[in-house]
């Protein structure tokens, strides 16, 4: 008969590995914030319907609510915490986000944010529709959709060249 | 009592077989005590309202027998293929428009990148969006168990609000369908509250068009019944049929007769009754367009 057992997992967590013992029901985003400090993914519905929980699992954005913490072990996590330079220079998403008064609670803003930079990396020129298509898993209850679409569209505008000369790449959700 | 959902309250033991075999004869030991995970999207949820208590939670998501993705006389789609793969596929095929469309409406990003086809279907749910067209598509399902194979219909699949003929001990390993003839699309619609929330109504509709006439018509309606349910009598209506705006009018009238919907959170009976028809027009009129050769 199986019994319930702690598992020791592995998370490269922002580029670091950490070794970690876990529960099988222990969920993703309270091992990132409870044992790593990682407060960046926020609790907000808890049933996957927000976006607040968002992080990067192997580079595709997952909803760390409602993910097993043991069912990643061995992946690669990203979190807000992780996008910036080494020595705390922000992200130019973080940048636009900021200059565009992007950010009014800032809840849902580190998903939004690691949203926004799984678009850009697939798509350089977002149009605006593209863009409203991506985020739409991820909600704002300041209703500051026209701020975070105007920074997103400033933060494609500064990719370096040799993105912005990148193909289209068809997103995995088209524009309606 | 409000349901905490930050944590997950009850214990279990997490298993990520290796192989398909492996997870077969976990399944034979603990089935009736064990939920399958694929992406987790639905059943960690109903875990944390407390809907379902799994002792053992059995991770199928790296069995790579559960994955594959083949086009052909039959198209093959792995039940543990995650919806981006999918969609890519289907986009790829350049047809089978109605099952693409009811993954997208899957909506968000999050979702597409672990959710799965096959987990959609074993939920069991009657709003499950890819339900509607696969069943369009008079589709099978593959499920195995340790012992034994068989292939479901998915016509037949569903037995009840969240209940299918699938057995404590089986694993759905994959889904197929024949590929279309020329001549034959196929289209699907929703109708949710939100963009990403959970079905009010859906419809997924099948034509094979010759000319102006319809020679096979499959139509499929999902939250509108205890399960996906086909409109049979609106199918009858067009099969043989010269097709005009009239006669797609007639067809319409007629959905009220092959769905029961119901009152509750998402929408109401009467609602429900006069959009099935709305939304069955639309759907039809852009797979028969679509048809056009």
């Amino acid at each position: 008969m199986l019994t319930t057992c702690s598992n020791a997992i592995v998370l490269t967590v922002n580029g670091e590995d950490h070794m970690l013992v876990v529960e099988p029901n222990e969920l993703l985003i309270n091992v990132l914030r409870n044992e790593l400090g990682l407060t960046g993914a926020k609790y907000g519905c808890g049933t996957g319907q927000c976006g607040a929980c968002t992080v990067l699992v192997d580079g595709q954005p997952v909803l760390s609510c409602i993910t097993l913490a043991v069912a990643v072990d061995g992946k690669e996590i990203t979190t807000i915490e992780g996008i910036g330079g080494p020595n705390g220079e922000l992200d130019p998403i973080q940048e636009e986000f900021l200059n565009e008064n992007a950010v009014q609670c800032g809840f849902c803003t580190p998903g939004m944010i690691l949203v926004a930079g799984d678009l850009l990396r697939r798509n350089a020129h977002p149009t605006e529709d593209e863009i409203r298509h991506h985020i739409k898993g991820n909600i704002c209850r300041c209703t500051g959709y026209n701020g975070i679409v105007r920074a997103i569209q400033k933060a494609a505008e500064r990719l370096p060249e040799s993105e912005a000369q990148r193909p289209i790449e068809q997103s995995e959700v088209a524009a309606p | 009592m409000t349901v905490n959902t930050r944590v997950l309250v009850n214990d279990f033991a997490y298993v990520a077989p290796s192989s398909l075999d492996g997870a077969l004869r976990l399944l034979d030991k603990d089935g009736p005590d064990a939920k399958v995970l694929a992406g987790g999207t639905d059943l960690v949820i109903q875990m944390k309202l407390g809907r379902r208590a799994p002792r053992v939670v059995i991770d199928v998501s790296k069995l790579e027998e559960l994955k594959q993705l083949e086009a052909g006389d039959t198209i093959r789609i792995g039940a543990g293929r995650r919806y981006v793969d999918v969609l890519r596929f289907l986009r790829e095929q350049g047809r089978y428009h109605g099952l693409a469309e009811a993954i997208e409406s899957v909506g968000k990003i999050q979702v597409l990148a672990v959710g799965t086809v096959g987990g959609n279907l074993c939920n069991g749910s009657p709003a499950a969006d890819t339900a509607p067209p696969l069943i369009t598509y008079d589709a099978r399902v593959r499920v195995m168990s340790a012992h034994a194979e068989r292939v479901i219909p998915l016509g037949e699949f569903y037995t009840g609000v969240n209940e299918t003929v699938m057995a404590p001990d089986e694993l759905m390993t994959h889904i197929e369908f024949d590929a279309f003839p020329d001549g034959r699309s196929s289209a699907f619609r929703k109708i949710a509250r939100v963009a990403c929330d959970i079905s009010k109504l859906t419809c997924a509709v099948v034509v094979q068009r010759d000319g102006e006439t319809c020679t096979h018509c499959r139509i499929a309606f999902g939250a509108v019944a205890p399960i996906p349910v086909r409109a049979r009598r609106v199918e009858e209506a067009f099969e043989g049929r010269r097709i005009d705006a009239p006669a797609v009018r007639k067809g319409a009238a007629l959905v009220c007769r092959d769905i029961s919907p119901i009152d509750d959170v998402r929408s109401t009976e009467l609602y429900r009754t006069e959009a099935a028809a709305v939304v069955f027009k639309e759907a039809f009129e852009t797979a028969w367009e679509r048809a056009r050769c």
